[in-house]
């Protein structure tokens, strides 16, 4: 129970991340200017790739969980 | 941005909004399913998507005139004089207005525009974290294969006296040797320390 606790919060926090990074894509994508992309590449990468790295750990942390 | 983008970025945001507010929904195998659509196909295609559209964004001329330290170069293409290179490309349509600095300020070589915003990625750090020099110059001089990648085939190049002048002339211009941009040839280029002197073209505007 507590092993799945664990998989779902991970789920939501990377979903979270995903979620943020996506949205700063959206922001620097409106604008036309070079440290927008500098926010893309540095912020928006950087919280996209740190969500699928936890989506990742919890499909891993999921396998190893005993099944019920 | 596309309407492809919008959606990807929509789609995406809903299921990730429903994976935060209901991540139990990955207890089933259709959920697993969905949600490695949702957190890891999505975003990485979001991410590959958001990085060419920002690549292809860099190419506008409004992007590379948007930093201070570029404004006399846009006032330039302005210039009421089409001896001007510049100028005279932009006023008549010779390149792209939308992408007048790319079109002749990249190298054409193959992933060359990922190399110019490599040194875009540069100039950033010096206009923001040093001081920009008083008269910006080029890494290395102009090189004429910008100007064939155009000119190059087109009878008003190949036929052109000064051009045809000597036997060496045309193949000194096509292999480099002898610069587009000598005294006497089109030599007339941004001149940004004089361009607040010189007579603006209205844009056609009466």
């Amino acid at each position: 129970m507590n092993a799945a606790r664990g998989i779902e919060g991970r789920i939501r926090l990377a979903a979270l991340l995903i979620l943020v990074g996506l949205a700063i894509e959206a922001i620097t994508l409106r604008v036309l200017h070079p440290l927008s992309f500098i926010a893309f590449a540095s912020l928006g990468v950087l919280a996209i790739g740190l969500g699928i790295v936890v989506f990742l750990l919890a499909l891993l942390k999921a396998g190893e969980a005993p099944t019920s | 941005m596309s309407f492809e983008l919008i959606g990807l970025l929509a789609v995406s945001a809903v299921l990730l909004v429903a994976f935060a507010v209901r991540p139990g929904l990955t207890r089933d195998r259709g959920g697993r399913a969905l949600a490695f659509v949702a957190l890891f196909v999505l975003p990485s295609l979001a991410l590959a998507v958001g990085f060419g559209a920002h690549v292809e964004k860099s190419k506008r001329t409004e992007f590379c005139l948007s930093c201070h330290v570029m404004e006399p170069y846009g006032k330039s293409l302005r210039i009421d004089d089409s001896e001007y290179l510049p100028a005279g490309h932009v006023q008549n349509n010779r390149v792209d207005r939308e992408e007048a600095c790319f079109t002749c300020h990249t190298t054409y070589a193959l992933y060359g525009d990922v190399k110019a915003k490599l040194g875009g990625l540069r100039h950033l750090a010096v206009n923001y974290l040093g001081s920009p020099p008083d008269t910006i110059e080029l890494y290395e001089p102009y090189n004429n294969r910008e100007c064939l990648h155009c000119h190059s085939g087109a009878r008003s190049f190949e036929e052109n006296d000064a051009h045809a002048e000597t036997d060496t002339t045309m193949a000194a211009l096509k292999a480099n040797r002898l610069s587009c941009l000598s005294s006497g040839c089109h030599d007339f280029v941004h001149d940004v320390h004089q361009v607040d002197a010189l007579e603006m073209w209205n844009g056609g505007h009466r």
